[in-house]
């Protein structure tokens, strides 16, 4: 892929004698929503860190449209908007000051394209007050601003939607894929909210203990563990307890919680669950299937994390 | 270097914006108008005399008075005192303006003129004044920004990161300098009110490398200054590096602020009584003071307090400017 706007070759970071991450490469393009997704320390941030030049890189290297980050940093930088951990502003100035001060740094950035960007993160009514009166979810979108002021080909978010309430993660994830349809922006997010990427992002790439596991589209994320056809039955009964014991008696196991047994089968075998339970004189209420197939199962299977 | 000074001019309002760079500004004129303003009271009601009579027979006294300090001269010069020899240099001095009138027939002033009545009293506190406010506020652009996590949003910018420290430490002395020639201007005109311009168009003795030079009064005060300005600037390239090294707004600030009050007096101390001692940092930065008192610590003088002081300013800034350039942030 030649017009990749971001490629990472074989990236890897030592700080001392540990090894943070290594044998990272992807290839992004023009107009892709790219999730990236790990547990805590699985190394999101350092990479991150990597890609805006704060983290030096230990050995492989990052192109962004083209520029080296090692050997043409200026011309790496111009093509990218970034967050890296929390969107810290000058918090002892107005958010259009904040804005000003981003914009003095490229050329060609005007109080005309300020206005606009003000607009598109809609924060129109509280710019010209200080940073420290702003709440996680303005700073979020004034962050957002700064980022695409100078209009960049790649746009990093670290953990974008922290601190957000579902209407302000409604509202980005709106902006974003707005934003990547219409000027080709390549948004590149890292978070652990698993749904929200689920929803959002094109590509996923999911990383644990500083390597890549897997890069797949989200499509066929969740097509792939359809394929073992298990799935998760939540069943309702008037004595679930008897009807765990019975039914892990069959070779088939499940869990009672609260709302019901979570019983791990396959779809052929509903029947013979019924007709059990039944014959045992336990009335069933309820008998759901479960979306098995979530984002987040297939990253707690892959992470292990879930175990 | 047009981008350059695109950063250094981000820096400048990003400085200015902090609310504790006006307030500090505000503090210096406020002492200003009182220390000068307390001064003028004390005068007025103690009656306290600001001419000097000067009588008929002066070169008499003069050559007496030379007499004198030659025998005390001599007396330091075979004492092992170190106390003693701190007054060796502004013996000489006094000796030295003493024979320059002599000589020349220059006649004792019965009243130094506003320019050195201005700029002895800018020294006493004011500029160690303006070092420690400006020294706060390169804690606080450089380590501030650290600490309040906004540094990771000016190094991912088509900038190289000694691009954005240089545009940081230039910010800073400018600061100094606007803070040092305020508080001259506002000085010189409140003190000229009070106490009259006198002698502001006269020369006098200038005191550099063992010999008097006779000036304007006016030079002879730019020169002071200009010498009380590296001595900032000195101080400016140490917290800048504690900046840059310990990354932490308050340890930062609070280092310099001790370096400044008491680190300095203590350094000084030692230098006037090890040989060893003028060789540290800070010892010899009181660059001024070789001209207006005369060499105190023995075996150094003003271009050697310059090249040790330089030396180490680039010492700090490198090391500065290496772990910043190195540092993951």
């Amino acid at each position: 892929m030649d017009n990749a706007v971001l490629k990472i070759d074989n990236l890897k970071k030592v700080i001392g004698k540990r090894t943070i991450v290594s044998d990272i490469s992807m290839e992004l393009k023009p107009g892709e929503i790219f999730g990236f997704l790990g547990p805590n320390g699985a190394g999101k941030s350092t990479t991150i860190k990597m890609i805006g030049g704060l983290s030096k890189i230990t050995e492989g290297n990052i192109f962004i449209n083209g520029c080296s980050v090692k050997d043409d940093f200026k011309g790496a930088m111009l093509n990218i908007g970034c967050i890296v951990e929390n969107p810290d502003m000058y918090k002892y100035m107005s958010g259009l000051d904040n804005l000003r001060i981003f914009a003095k740094m490229y050329k060609g950035v005007d109080e005309a394209r300020i206005n606009e960007i003000v607009k598109i993160v809609d924060l129109e009514r509280a710019i010209k007050d200080k940073v420290k009166t702003y709440s996680l979810g303005m700073k979020q979108r004034l962050g957002i601003g700064q980022a695409l002021l100078h209009n960049p080909k790649l746009l990093i978010l670290d953990e974008p939607t922290n601190g957000l309430d579902p209407a302000g993660i409604k509202d980005m994830r709106n902006l974003l894929k707005k934003l990547a349809k219409e000027t080709e922006l390549t948004v590149f997010i890292s978070s652990h909210i698993l749904g929200e990427m689920q929803q959002i992002c094109d590509r996923v790439c999911i990383i644990n203990n500083g390597k890549i596991i897997t890069v797949k589209t989200v499509d066929e994320i969740l097509n792939m563990t359809a394929e073992d056809g298990k799935t998760v039955l939540l069943v309702r009964t008037d004595d679930n307890e008897k009807a765990a014991s019975l039914l892990s008696n069959m070779d088939i196991h499940g869990s009672v919680m609260n709302d019901g047994i979570h019983v791990q089968t396959t779809q052929n075998r509903v029947p013979t669950i019924i007709t059990a339970l039944a014959t045992a004189g336990i009335a069933v209420y309820g008998m759901d299937k479960q979306d098995a197939q979530s984002l987040e199962d297939v990253f707690m299977k892959l992470t292990g994390e879930g175990k | 270097m047009g981008n350059f000074l695109t950063l250094v001019s981000i820096e400048n309002t990003k400085l200015w914006k902090r609310i504790s760079a006006k307030v500090m500004l505000i503090i210096m004129v406020v002492l200003i108008i009182l220390g000068v303003g307390i001064y003028k009271y004390y005068t007025v009601k103690n009656n306290v005399s600001n001419t000097t009579t000067v009588s008929e027979n002066w070169k008499e006294n003069l050559k007496k008075s030379v007499a004198f300090e030659k025998t005390l001269l001599n007396k330091m010069e075979n004492s092992t005192s170190k106390i003693d020899a701190l007054s060796i240099g502004p013996t000489k001095k006094a000796i030295a303006e003493e024979e320059f009138s002599l000589n020349n027939n220059i006649k004792p002033q019965s009243k130094p003129s506003i320019w050195t009545r201005v700029t002895t009293f800018y020294m006493q506190g004011f500029d160690g004044l303006i070092i420690l406010f400006t020294v706060i506020a390169c804690s606080a652009s450089v380590a501030g920004e650290f600490s309040e996590g906004t540094m990771k949003m000016m190094i991912s910018r088509p900038y190289r990161r000694f691009e954005i420290l240089s545009a940081k430490l230039i910010a800073t002395i400018i600061y100094a300098i606007v803070l040092s020639i305020t508080t001259f201007v506002i000085m010189f005109l409140f003190w000229g009110i009070l106490f009259g311009f006198d002698g502001i168009s006269g020369k006098e003795m200038l005191w550099v490398n063992n010999k008097i030079f006779y000036v304007p009064s006016v030079l002879r005060a730019i020169i002071l200054l200009g010498l009380d300005f590296l001595q900032a600037i000195v101080f400016i390239t140490i917290a800048f590096a504690i900046s840059a090294i310990s990354r932490s707004r308050s340890i930062a600030t609070g280092f310099s602020i001790f370096l400044v009050t008491f680190g300095v007096s203590i350094i000084t101390a030692l230098a006037e009584f090890f040989t060893w001692g003028k060789f540290l940092p800070l010892a010899v930065t009181n660059f001024a003071g070789y001209i207006s008192i005369g060499t105190q610590i023995s075996g150094t003088s003003l271009s050697f307090a310059l090249i040790i002081s330089l030396a180490y300013s680039v010492l700090f800034c490198f090391l500065g400017y290496f772990i910043f350039e190195k540092r993951d942030i």
